[in-house]
């Protein structure tokens, strides 16, 4: 049996607001489980709106921060048990994140390349400079840049499509297996917001890296992920192959959510009127399932038990509609 | 008559600093009107100047910011005036109350230590005078009901309500006074997608229904698909391309448009989409001639040399590009000359 890249059992991540006696607990991520295979590269993605949780996801399987419970297991190894140096070196020399903000990622009294150096440098990838120098030479050029184009440059040099090109060539130079990118193009110019899409879509294909794109925005998550998990205050409610959940969507959160999308095509224009929550943060501390609320089909059951998850025309959804036997037909919105 | 006709505008950032001349050209010669009752989109990448563009047809120009050439004209109820010419009293009597505005980034536009109804009650109290408490609260809570926000708000502070509440909020403050016409500057970024959704169909309904002029900005080309009647394209502080929405979308001529609109994914459609190559110029020193010619595939010697005409391409299509037409815009050096006189 093939080993799984990248394992995640049941995490959960509860966060404590406000004081020991007062406080409250918030449930940022609930009970989440999925696999990267690894053999065969791809782009997963995990979409939802602010607040789902899926920033949280991202920080706990690079280690920065602590599961309340549950396991990120990456080749076998237990990364939330990891205690020496030398191993979290190796998990953090495959598992490369790359951030929002492109401006505030890179210190603006830094020079861009120091950071590319520094890599280098602290992962002891080679011991000369010119070693070096070759290395990001060649990280540089996968991304479509050259290392005179930004070398002795300050981050105000470069535009935003640019530095989020080097924040990509910085996380390649360790040759990791999976990258974890957090809203990579949410801030770069809409002229240049699908090369670094594209990019994904390059290093995918050419350099077999695995991808795990954080995004609000389903439009370029449909463009280029192969799997989709669409997040709802905590809960994946629905995940599986990107054609199936985008275009043939089950969860009611989902149908809502894709039919929301503005569509750049001005045929395809909102007809009906939709109702906003006003009450978006009481949805987390909400018993049964986190949509009830909003949800056309809401049953006694989903106010009370929180829904399970069932397997249904291939993929994962979390809604009590399809818990009993017997409803099978697509609902509309 | 148009509502608004804005002539040769030319508005830079012009700074000193340690004997350092630097001139950004955020809005350089634009020329171009707004019918009544219409909604116009105003696309354009982050740092082209579509904000100061606002600034300046608002008539909030602060230094650095200075206005080198142009009219911004206003023509409604029998008025008739050139904004830029207007002193301090008369901007007030127009400002908000005829000419709104709606600020970009909600979470910092409402001040953060004043309930929601203080905030409500300055606005009011500058514009009408002499009324009753009991008839301005009545004004402000219709208001409130009519765009179908919760009563609470008006006693929340702005930290108590979440993003999207905030912005209708501000929406709901810069439409109160029921102005003719409303500046909306990134109305939607930054708001989930069912959100945003709610926000712009709030917008449509305070238009169709008080039948007022708006102008959107933002740099979501799928928002102003929803939206907008025309679409004007801004590039580099250059208005490149004005058309109707469905000529925009369908047949773009400017190759910048051209792009920008190759480039939106869409669900349901996996082709490849290529976006511009180079990066966006900048506006402290941008490129001769065309300044998109770097990046265009069909850039031409004239391109290099001169800044291509803004002409009609037909009735309701305008686009400033060679491939058109070879006239030549004049003006530039007007402008350049008078900057440091």
């Amino acid at each position: 049996m093939s080993q799984n890249l990248l394992e995640v059992k049941n995490l959960v991540k509860v966060f404590n607001i406000g004081g020991r006696i007062f406080g409250s607990k918030l449930k940022a991520v609930n009970n989440i489980s999925f696999n990267i295979k690894g053999d065969n590269p791809e782009i997963l993605a995990f979409a939802g709106e602010t607040g789902s949780g899926k920033t949280t996801v991202a920080r706990m399987i690079l280690g920065l921060e602590t599961p309340t419970s549950g396991e990120v297991i990456y080749k076998g190894n237990n990364i939330t048990h990891i205690k020496k140096r030398n191993e979290l070196m190796e998990y953090m020399k495959e598992v490369q994140p790359i951030f929002q903000n492109p401006f505030e990622t890179f210190n603006p009294l830094k020079k861009v390349d120091s950071y590319l150096y520094e890599t280098a440098r602290n992962y002891n990838l080679a011991n000369t400079k010119n070693e070096i120098s070759k290395i990001i030479e060649n990280s540089l050029k996968s991304v479509g840049l050259t290392l005179a184009e930004i070398e002795g440059r300050y981050p105000n040099e470069l535009s935003g499509g640019q530095l989020q090109r080097v924040s990509v060539a910085r996380a390649l130079i360790t040759k990791p297996a999976l990258l974890i990118a957090d809203e990579p193009v949410s801030m770069v110019d809409a002229s240049l917001r699908m090369s670094i899409v594209n990019l994904f879509n390059e290093l995918k294909v050419k350099y077999n890296v695995n991808v795990l794109y954080i995004t609000h925005d389903l439009a370029t998550a449909y463009y280029i992920s192969d799997r989709i998990a669409i997040m709802l205050r905590g809960d994946v409610v629905e995940f599986g192959d990107v054609d199936k959940v985008m275009l043939l969507p089950l969860h009611p959160y989902t149908q809502m959510l894709i039919e929301s999308v503005p569509q750049p095509d001005p045929e395809g224009t909102w007809k009906e009127e939709i109702k906003l929550s006003s009450l978006e943060v009481k949805e987390f501390s909400r018993l049964g399932c986190k949509f009830c609320e909003r949800c056309p089909y809401s049953m006694k059951v989903c106010k009370e038990v929180e829904p399970p998850i069932v397997f249904k025309e291939g993929r994962e959804v979390k809604c009590h509609l399809y818990a009993k036997e017997g409803v099978t037909t697509k609902v509309k919105i | 008559m148009p509502l608004l006709e804005v002539k040769e505008l030319s508005a830079y950032y012009i700074t000193h600093v340690y004997g350092v001349e630097r001139d950004v050209k955020a809005v350089d010669n634009i020329t171009f009107s707004l019918e009544e009752n219409e909604i116009m989109g105003l696309a354009g990448e982050s740092g082209c100047g579509k904000s100061t563009l606002l600034k300046v047809l608002l008539s909030m120009i602060k230094p650095p910011l200075r206005v080198l050439a142009g009219e911004v004209n206003y023509s409604y109820d029998n008025k008739h005036f050139n904004l830029l010419t207007l002193d301090k009293k008369q901007l007030r009597e127009v400002q908000w109350e005829d000419i709104s505005y709606i600020p970009q980034g909600s979470m910092s536009t409402l001040n953060p230590v004043r309930k929601i109804r203080k905030t409500f009650e300055d606005v009011i109290k500058a514009h009408k005078t002499a009324e009753e408490k009991e008839e301005y609260e009545k004004l402000m809570e219709e208001h409130i009901k009519y765009l179908g926000l919760p009563l609470e708000v008006l006693d929340s502070y702005p930290h108590q309500l979440s993003g999207g509440m905030r912005q209708r909020t501000t929406i709901a403050l810069a439409t109160i006074l029921k102005p003719k016409i409303i500046f909306a500057d990134e109305p939607t970024t930054a708001l989930d997608v069912i959100v945003q959704r709610g926000v712009i169909q709030m917008l449509k309904k305070l238009h169709k229904e008080q039948e007022n002029t708006m102008l959107i900005v933002t740099h979501d080309m799928a928002v102003h698909a929803n939206v907008a009647d025309r679409i004007a394209v801004m590039y580099a502080g250059k208005l490149v391309e004005i058309a109707k929405k469905e000529t925009l979308f369908t047949n773009p001529k400017h190759p910048y448009s051209q792009f920008l609109i190759r480039s939106l994914p869409k669900i349901g459609d996996k082709r490849q989409r290529i976006s511009a190559p180079g990066n966006p110029p900048s506006l402290a020193n941008p490129p001769s001639g065309c300044r998109f010619h770097p990046r265009c595939p069909y850039a031409k010697d004239i391109c290099r040399e001169h800044i291509p005409k803004f002409i009609n391409y037909d009735k309701s299509h305008q686009v400033a590009c060679f491939l058109y037409s070879d006239e030549i815009e004049e003006g530039e050096k007007i402008v350049s000359e008078s900057i440091r006189s």
